[in-house]
């Protein structure tokens, strides 16, 4: 058995490559996983802020920041709507068109959803990471399972 | 067993010894091992429900790199691939792809890690090298497939990484005591 290279003894569990290449990886992991344990602090993790898109048959005509509190007034020929933004949320105030879907639908906040308003052919949306993911409100259940 | 204990474990390196019975026999050994165990840890780890596994077929790798050699251990990596997807019938479907281009690169680095480095990795370390490129190539597969995503790597290279470390170390742990039992 002498003349057998490269057969490992039991005598011990790891030779020093091995140590080494351990401490590398998990060095590396850490580094690269740092994020997934420090994300709850401030909001410097989002890739982009939160923001309404509003679109009028198919062409995006504004973008505004949630952030930034107000009412916004538009009027293109005979289309005319506002949108109010409010403490992160935003909702369809008034709008001139006929069964007033678009205003009853209320305040929508999460990214992705959306509020449609068919005959002006108007949407508003909103894009954007998750706020809820890196500033938890208090009394909001993600989620329930049994 | 089939190595007697004259023969020199490295033996099959040559050239010379790759036609004999023994080293095809050798191959067609540890094949037949890899799909059983692939296929019985699917029954365990069920990739539908389960998507970390840890990989027990890549045992047989790393034992058929150190009987033999790197050569040997890419066919014995691909026949293991192609026959144990057949079996699984997912031959052809992106698992396999996934599977079989990150087995050979697994096979691959482990061979060059062991040749290049003769005694400086024990087969723990080996392992440990080759179930990282295996789970980084089968990143790189499913961001040739899917399309780059950001959050993907910063997300799961991290637990991937510290996964393969866990799986490397029990393949690694199994396969040093099967090569001290039989080398």
């Amino acid at each position: 058995m002498e003349n057998v290279q490269n057969v490992p003894t039991q005598s011990k569990l790891f030779a020093k490559g091995d140590l080494l290449l351990i401490a590398i990886i998990l060095i590396t992991a850490f580094g690269f996983g740092f994020h997934i344990f420090s994300s709850n602090v401030g909001n410097g993790f989002k890739p982009f802020p939160t923001a309404v898109e509003i679109y009028l048959s198919n062409k995006l005509i504004k973008v505004l920041p949630l952030t930034q509190e107000g009412y916004y007034k538009m009027k293109y020929n005979n289309i005319s709507f506002s949108v109010q933004i409010k403490s992160g949320k935003v909702r369809m105030q008034e709008s001139n068109c006929p069964r007033k879907v678009c205003v009853h639908q209320g305040w929508i906040e999460h990214s992705g959803e959306s509020i449609i308003c068919v005959p002006n052919k108007v949407v508003i949306k909103i894009v954007g990471r998750e706020r809820t993911l890196s500033v938890p409100k208090k009394d909001e259940v993600d989620a329930i399972t049994f | 067993m089939l190595l007697h204990s004259e023969t020199k474990v490295e033996a099959y390196s040559d050239t010379s010894l790759r036609n004999s019975d023994q080293y095809i026999l050798l191959i067609s050994l540890l094949s037949a091992l890899a799909i059983v165990l692939q296929i019985i840890e699917s029954m365990i780890f069920p990739p539908q429900v389960i998507w970390f596994r840890i990989g027990l077929a890549n045992c047989i790798s790393i034992i058929a790199i150190y009987l033999v050699g790197l050569s040997g251990a890419l066919y014995v990596v691909i026949t293991r691939t192609i026959l144990a997807s057949i079996f699984l019938g997912t031959f052809l479907s992106p698992p396999f792809v996934i599977s079989f281009l990150s087995g050979i690169a697994s096979v691959i680095s482990m061979g060059i890690a062991k040749n290049v480095f003769k005694n400086f990795f024990s087969p723990i370390g080996i392992s440990i090298i080759g179930a990282l490129s295996h789970n980084l190539t089968q990143i790189a597969v499913v961001v040739m497939m899917l399309g780059f995503s950001l959050e993907l790597i910063r997300y799961l290279l991290p637990i991937l990484m510290i996964g393969s470390l866990l799986a490397g170390f029990i393949t690694g742990y199994v396969a040093k005591n099967v090569i001290i039992r039989i080398g």
